[in-house]
C-alpha cells in the first residue's frame, strides 16, 4: 500500500523533512512538493488516486499564515468538493484528506500522517499499522 | 572592496534578517555563527497553533533559514569574531581561522535565557518535574506535547526585579507562556494554570492567543515562591493576590518562564569591540535609532540590544541593514 | 510626479520610513492628510514618550525625512497600477510610484459610553489630555492638588500603547500639575521600551494603581467631579474612591485608504508586506507598537521596500494562453496578489487573463482554478507534478 502526500514547501515539507529525520514519518506516505497547497487541483489528487494511491493528503499552511494569504483556505475547499464528489461516485472520501502545518509542528503531521495511514489501512484491509 | 562587505555576528532571527537584507541590496554578506548550524534559539521552537494559527513567530525563523541557505550569504559556522581593527567602512575582522575585510559589523549575538537554577526554591534542578519553557518549547518541537495533566506555568523568573538588576520586563514570556499553555490544553489535553505578576497581553498579534487563554487556561496573579516535592508531583505555595490569602497547590509539570537576560560573551563582546552596554547590561543602542552602537560602523540587531520577541527580532535586524546600507554608500561615495 | 516610493503617512513610523529610503538614496513622496508632519508625535508630544523625548525624537525625524516630497494636506486618494509603476492620487496631486508604504496608523476616538458615561468637560480621551498638557494655553494650573484618575482597558482592552500613553501622563500631570494620580485597568502593561522603569518611577512619585479582577470599575457623575468604584479581589468589597477629571482609553481604528488590499487578516508570514505585492504596511497601522517599536518598524519597513524595488525584473512565474483563456475572472477574482487582469494580447488579438508578473507571488492558485486550463506555472508545471507523482515523490 502507498499513500501520497502533496505538501506546501514553506511548510508541511519541512515539517514532514523533520519528521522523517525524527523517525516518525509513516514510510508508505510519499511526498510531492508544491508551492502552495493552493497550486494542487482536484485533477492531481484524483490523478493520485488512478494511479493506485490508496489515500491522498494535502497539507497547507496554518490558517493565517499561508504566505499567500490564502492558498491554504482555497485548497482546503477543494479537498471538500472533492470528498461531496467522491462519495457520489461510490469512492470512500477518507482517502483524501486535508491538513494543516506549520514547518515547526513536525510531531502533529507525522500523527496526522501516522492515522490517516493506520485508517486507510484498516479500511483497504491493507498490510495493517505502521505506526 | 571593504566597503561592500558586511560581517554579520550571530546567526538568530536578527542576524539572518540583517544578512539578508543586506544580501538583498547587493552587499557582500558574511554570517558567523558560534554554533554548528544557523538558526539560533527560535529555529528549535514549536508550532504552537491550536485549532487556529496563534502568530507566534516560530514559522518566521525556519523560512529565513530556507532563505539563507539559498542566498548568497556566506555562513561560517562554529566561528566566532576574535579582533577587530580599523574605521567605519574600512574594517579588518579576524574571526576562527580567517581574516576578513568589510565595512560594517552588525551585532547581533542574542539573548541568555535566565538561569532557572538561580532560584532554588522553585525546584529547578532538583525536582524532574521544573522545566524550563525552552526546556518544552524543545520537547514539544521533537516530540509533541508530554503527558502531564496539572500544568503550572510560573512568569518573571529572572524579570522584573532591580534587585537582580533585572528591572525590566522581558516582554516575551507571558505571550509565550499563554500559547504554549494553549497548546499543552488543545493537543494533550492538560490543565493549565498560569502564576503571573502582570499579564502581558497586548499586541495584535495576542489577539487569538489572549482570547483563547481568558477562557482555556486558569490565570492566577501571584508568584509562587516555592516548590516542594510531593508524591504526585510538585506543589506550590503561592500568594492568590486576588483571591487573598497563600495556598498551596499540586502540579505535574512546573515550567518556569524564564526572562530574558544579556548573552553570555555579551560583556566581552563589548570590550572587543569598544562599544557600550547599558544599566541592565544588554548593547546600548543609539537613543531612537536602537539600531545603532555607540562605536560608528557597528550596529546591533535583536535581543542583544533590548528583550524582543521573534517578529521584533527580524524587524530590527532589517532596520540595522537599511542603517548599515545607507552608511556605507556614504563612507563610499565620500 | 515621479518617485521611487510614497509613504503614506508622516507620523513616526512613516518618517522614520521615509527618512530610511531617503538615506538609502531613494526617491520618496510622503503623503500626509494633515496640514503638518509628526502625526502624534506634533499633535501631543507626550503621549508616545516623555514630551521632551517626543519633542526631541520629532525634530530627528522632521529634519532626517527632510529631502523627501513631504505633501502636507495631502491625503491619499485612489490607487491603481501595480508595482513598479502604482498610480496614486493625492489632493490636486497626481503621482507614480513603484512602492507604497502605508504608515496611516490609527484613529482615536473617545467613547464615553463605553465607560458607562455621557460626555462631559471633565471627561478626556489619552490623546485629549496629551494635547491639553503640550498647549501653554490650556489652564490646567487649577488641577493642583485634585484627584486625575486614567480609566484602561475598556474602550481599547490590552492596549499596550494606550498603556504606556497613561503612564507617561501619569507621570506628567504628577510633576507638572502637582494632581493626584490614580491608575485602573485590568493588566498592568510593561512589555514596552523602559515601561517597567516609568511603572517604577510613577509609582514612586505615588500614582496609586488599582488593577481589577475582571470587573471594570464603575463611574458615575457628581457635583463637579466622579465617584468611582473598582473591585481589586475577587468578589470583594469595592473600593470607592471620589476623583476631580476622569481620562478614559480610546477606540482605535486604522486609518486605511479605500484602497483593494487583498483578502485582509492578520498573517503571520506577511510583516511588512501586504497581500498586494509593492504595498507594504508599518508602525500602528501593523502592530501595536510603543515609540521605539515605531522608529524601528519604519526603517524596517523601508529595509523590506528597498528590497522589493531591487528584485522588480524577477522570474516569469505563471504565464495565460491567450487563446484558451475563457476570460471567466476566476483567476483575477482568485488571485490573493491582484497580480491578474484581463488585457489585450496584440499578438492572440484578444482579450484574455493577463499575469502582472511583479505582482504575481507564484503560488498558482488561479492555476489550479483555470477551467479552460489556461495558465501554466512555470515554476511548478503540472508535468512537473504528475512526474513527482509517477516516481514516487520525493525522498528528501
Amino acid at each position: 500500500m502507498k499513500l501520497l502526500a502533496f505538501v506546501c514547501e514553506r511548510s508541511a515539507l519541512r515539517a514532514a523533512r523533520e519528521a522523517r529525520e525524527l523517525g516518525a514519518w509513516p514510510e508508505e506516505l510519499e511526498l510531492v512538493a508544491v508551492p502552495c497547497s493552493g497550486r494542487i487541483d482536484v485533477l492531481h489528487i484524483t490523478g493520485a488516486l488512478t494511479r493506485g494511491y490508496a489515500g491522498v493528503l494535502v497539507v497547507g499552511c496554518h490558517e493565517e499564515a499561508c504566505e499567500f494569504v490564502q492558498g491554504n483556505l482555497v485548497a482546503r475547499r477543494r479537498v471538500e468538493y472533492l470528498r461531496r464528489l467522491l462519495e457520489q461516485a461510490g469512492v470512500d472520501p477518507g482517502r483524501v484528506r486535508m491538513e494543516l502545518a506549520s514547518p515547526a509542528g513536525a510531531p502533529r503531521l507525522a500523527r496526522a500522517a501516522r492515522e490517516l495511514v493506520a485508517e486507510i489501512s484498516c479500511r483497504t484491509g491493507g498490510k495493517g499499522e505502521e505506526a | 572592496m571593504a566597503a561592500r562587505g558586511v560581517l554579520v555576528l550571530g546567526g538568530g532571527v536578527a542576524g539572518m534578517a540583517a544578512a539578508l537584507s543586506l544580501a538583498a541590496m547587493d552587499f557582500e554578506v558574511t554570517l558567523v555563527e558560534k554554533a554548528a548550524v544557523p538558526g539560533g534559539r527560535a529555529v528549535g521552537y514549536a508550532c504552537k497553533a491550536t485549532d487556529r494559527c496563534l502568530h507566534c513567530g516560530v514559522c518566521l525563523a525556519s523560512d529565513l533559514a530556507e532563505e539563507l541557505a539559498a542566498s548568497p550569504v556566506v555562513l561560517r559556522t562554529g566561528t566566532r569574531l576574535e579582533g577587530l581593527e580599523g574605521r567605519p567602512g574600512d574594517f579588518r575582522a579576524t574571526v576562527t581561522g580567517a581574516e576578513l575585510a568589510v565595512g560594517a559589523l552588525v551585532v547581533a549575538t542574542g539573548l541568555a535565557p535566565a538561569p532557572a537554577a538561580g532560584w532554588p526554591d522553585l525546584g529547578y534542578g532538583r525536582l524532574d518535574a521544573v522545566i524550563t519553557a525552552s526546556e518544552l518549547e524543545e520537547r514539544c518541537r521533537r516530540q509533541g506535547p508530554p503527558a502531564a495533566r496539572r500544568v503550572a506555568f510560573v512568569q518573571c523568573v529572572g524579570s522584573r526585579n532591580p534587585a537582580w538588576g533585572k528591572g525590566y520586563c522581558s516582554e516575551v514570556c507571558c505571550p509565550y507562556a499563554l500559547r504554549l499553555g494553549l497548546g499543552l490544553v488543545a493537543e494533550a489535553a492538560a490543565e493549565v494554570t498560569v502564576f503571573f505578576n502582570d499579564l502581558q497581553t497586548a499586541g495584535k498579534s495576542m489577539a487569538t492567543a489572549r482570547e483563547q487563554a481568558r477562557k482555556g487556561l486558569r490565570l492566577v496573579q501571584g508568584v509562587p515562591s516555592r516548590a516542594a516535592g510531593v508524591a504526585a508531583g510538585v506543589e506550590l505555595q503561592f500568594e492568590d493576590v486576588r483571591a487573598g490569602g497563600v495556598r498551596r497547590e499540586g502540579f505535574d509539570l512546573v515550567v518556569l518562564s524564564t526572562g530574558i537576560w544579556p548573552g553570555p560573551d555579551t560583556a566581552a563582546l563589548a570590550r572587543l569591540l569598544g562599544i557600550n552596554t547599558g544599566p541592565t547590561g544588554f548593547f546600548a543602542g543609539h537613543p531612537g535609532q536602537s539600531w545603532r552602537s555607540s562605536r560608528p560602523g557597528i550596529y546591533l540587531a535583536g535581543s542583544c540590544q533590548k528583550p524582543r520577541g521573534i517578529a521584533d527580532s527580524i524587524a530590527h535586524g532589517r532596520a540595522a541593514a537599511a542603517q548599515v546600507a545607507a552608511d556605507l554608500e556614504e563612507v563610499r561615495s565620500a | 510626479m515621479k518617485v521611487e516610493v510614497a509613504v503614506v503617512g508622516a507620523g513616526p513610523s512613516g518618517l522614520s520610513c521615509a527618512a530610511a529610503l531617503v538615506r538609502l538614496g531613494r526617491k520618496v513622496a510622503v503623503l500626509e492628510a494633515a496640514e503638518a508632519t509628526g502625526g502624534t508625535l506634533r499633535a501631543a508630544p507626550g503621549y508616545l514618550a516623555p514630551a521632551a523625548e517626543g519633542r526631541t525624537r520629532l525634530q530627528t525625524l522632521q529634519a532626517a525625512a527632510g529631502p523627501a516630497a513631504l505633501l502636507t494636506g495631502h491625503p491619499a486618494g485612489s490607487l491603481s497600477g501595480g508595482p513598479g509603476a502604482f498610480r496614486l492620487e493625492a489632493g490636486n496631486r497626481r503621482l507614480t510610484a513603484g512602492a507604497v508604504v502605508l504608515a496611516s496608523g490609527v484613529r482615536r476616538r473617545l467613547s464615553p459610553a463605553d465607560h458607562g458615561l455621557e460626555p462631559a468637560y471633565n471627561l478626556l480621551g489619552l490623546s485629549d489630555m496629551a494635547r491639553l498638557l503640550a498647549d501653554p494655553q490650556a489652564s490646567l494650573g487649577r488641577l493642583r492638588g485634585r484627584r486625575v484618575a486614567f480609566f484602561l482597558d475598556v474602550s481599547a482592552p490590552d492596549s499596550l500603547r494606550q498603556q504606556a500613553a497613561a503612564m507617561h501622563l501619569g507621570i506628567a500631570v504628577r510633576r507638572q500639575l502637582a494632581a493626584e494620580v490614580l491608575w485602573f485597568g485590568r493588566d498592568l502593561k510593561v512589555a514596552g521600551d523602559g515601561l517597567e522603569a516609568r511603572y517604577r518611577e510613577a509609582r514612586d512619585l505615588g500614582v496609586t494603581f488599582f488593577r481589577d479582577a475582571g470587573r471594570p470599575p464603575m463611574l458615575t457623575a457628581t457635583a463637579g467631579g466622579y465617584r468611582v468604584w473598582a473591585w481589586p479581589e475577587e468578589g470583594g468589597e469595592p473600593v470607592e474612591v471620589a476623583i476631580d477629571l476622569a481620562v478614559l482609553d480610546e477606540r482605535e481604528e486604522p486609518c486605511l485608504p479605500q484602497w483593494d488590499l487583498g483578502p485582509r487578516r492578520e498573517n503571520s508570514r506577511l510583516g511588512h508586506r501586504s497581500p498586494r505585492p509593492g504595498i507594504f504596511v508599518t508602525g500602528s497601522l501593523r502592530a501595536d507598537l510603543d515609540l521605539e517599536g515605531c522608529l524601528v518598524d519604519g526603517v524596517a519597513a523601508a529595509a523590506v521596500a528597498d528590497a522589493f524595488l531591487r528584485g522588480l525584473d524577477g522570474l516569469v512565474r505563471a504565464e495565460v494562453d491567450a487563446p484558451r483563456c475563457a476570460r471567466c475572472l476566476t483567476c483575477v477574482r482568485l488571485c490573493p496578489h491582484r497580480a491578474m487582469a484581463i488585457a489585450w494580447y496584440r499578438e492572440a488579438d484578444r482579450a484574455a487573463a493577463k499575469v502582472d508578473k511583479a505582482a504575481c507571488r507564484g503560488c498558482g492558485v488561479c492555476v489550479a482554478a483555470c477551467p479552460a486550463l489556461a495558465i501554466t506555472l512555470t515554476t511548478c508545471p503540472d508535468e512537473d507534478i504528475y512526474r513527482q507523482l509517477e516516481s514516487g515523490g520525493r525522498t528528501t
